[in-house]
């Protein structure tokens, strides 16, 4: 894990997603992905001056997905789906570098 | 079409900033045309919150999981509670809601973009303001002069969709 990471920061991340499962109780359903999806992106920027070459593919992608999933298909569920499946897919190929 | 309508017309939301204080003579105004709105029984219902402090907008932002950029300038819109006499009175909102247009529309004239954040956690920005109790937080609008120079332009067509209305 990066040592450079505070835990201010994480508690921000924390406040993040307190707020929205505040909230998302009032709002439309949508708006979780959409919160979830941020408090993902907040999470990779604290990662983003990793060593490990797996993590940063994995975190730049997160972040260059983030307005796409946030906005762009924000109302299409269909669009959604596969966008976060393929996501599943290219995170599951690069996690299965850590151990070797 | 004279400027006034171009702005009612051409504001869009703006949720990136660039990173350009906004001077105390602007939120002067800002402030003097939040008050403009029209009262309702004389009375003053609304508070309004200013904050520029960077560490303060900042740490409100992750209050907001509606923002997307951390902003120059958060204006907060609340009532005061003990104001209102009659619990079923809506005149407040009518008031609150002319203030919020008044600074969103005046901002626009500015070259100032905002949006109003309507996903913030107000119970917690209140008790990390701690304000007093007789004070219920409305609206968050956040500010800032916008990352891109977006040219004043009206286009009508979505609201050419929907436009309907009674003529008796």
């Amino acid at each position: 894990m990066n040592n450079s990471i505070k835990e201010k920061d994480l508690i921000n991340v924390i406040i993040h997603l307190i707020s929205s499962s505040r909230l998302i109780i009032d709002e439309p359903k949508e708006y979780s992905t959409m919160r979830l999806f941020s408090a993902a992106k907040y999470l990779c920027r604290l990662l983003k001056d990793t060593d490990d070459q797996n993590i940063n593919l994995i975190v730049k992608k997160i972040i260059e997905l983030e307005p796409i999933i946030t906005r762009d298909l924000f109302n299409k569920p269909k669009e959604l789906k596969l966008c976060l499946d393929d996501l599943s897919i290219f995170i599951t190929k690069h996690i299965r570098g850590f151990d070797e | 079409m004279n400027e006034t309508i171009k702005h009612i017309l051409s504001r869009q939301s703006c949720r990136e900033y660039l990173k350009k204080r906004i001077s105390n003579k602007t939120i002067e105004t800002l402030f003097d045309c939040a008050k403009k709105a029209p009262r309702s029984q004389g009375n003053e219902f609304i508070e309004f919150y200013f904050i520029r402090n960077k560490e303060i907008v900042e740490q409100i932002s992750w209050f907001c999981p509606g923002m997307d950029d951390i902003p120059e300038l958060i204006v907060i819109l609340g009532i005061k509670q003990n104001k209102i006499d009659v619990s079923e009175s809506y005149y407040h909102y009518l008031e609150l809601g002319a203030s919020l247009q008044n600074i969103l529309l005046s901002a626009s004239s500015l070259g100032i973009g905002s949006v109003p954040v309507g996903s913030s956690n107000f119970v917690g920005i209140h008790s990390l303001l701690g304000l007093s109790k007789g004070i219920s937080l409305k609206i968050l609008i956040s500010l800032g002069y916008p990352t891109n120079n977006r040219k004043i332009k009206v286009n009508l067509s979505q609201y050419n969709k929907t436009r309907s209305y009674n003529f008796l």
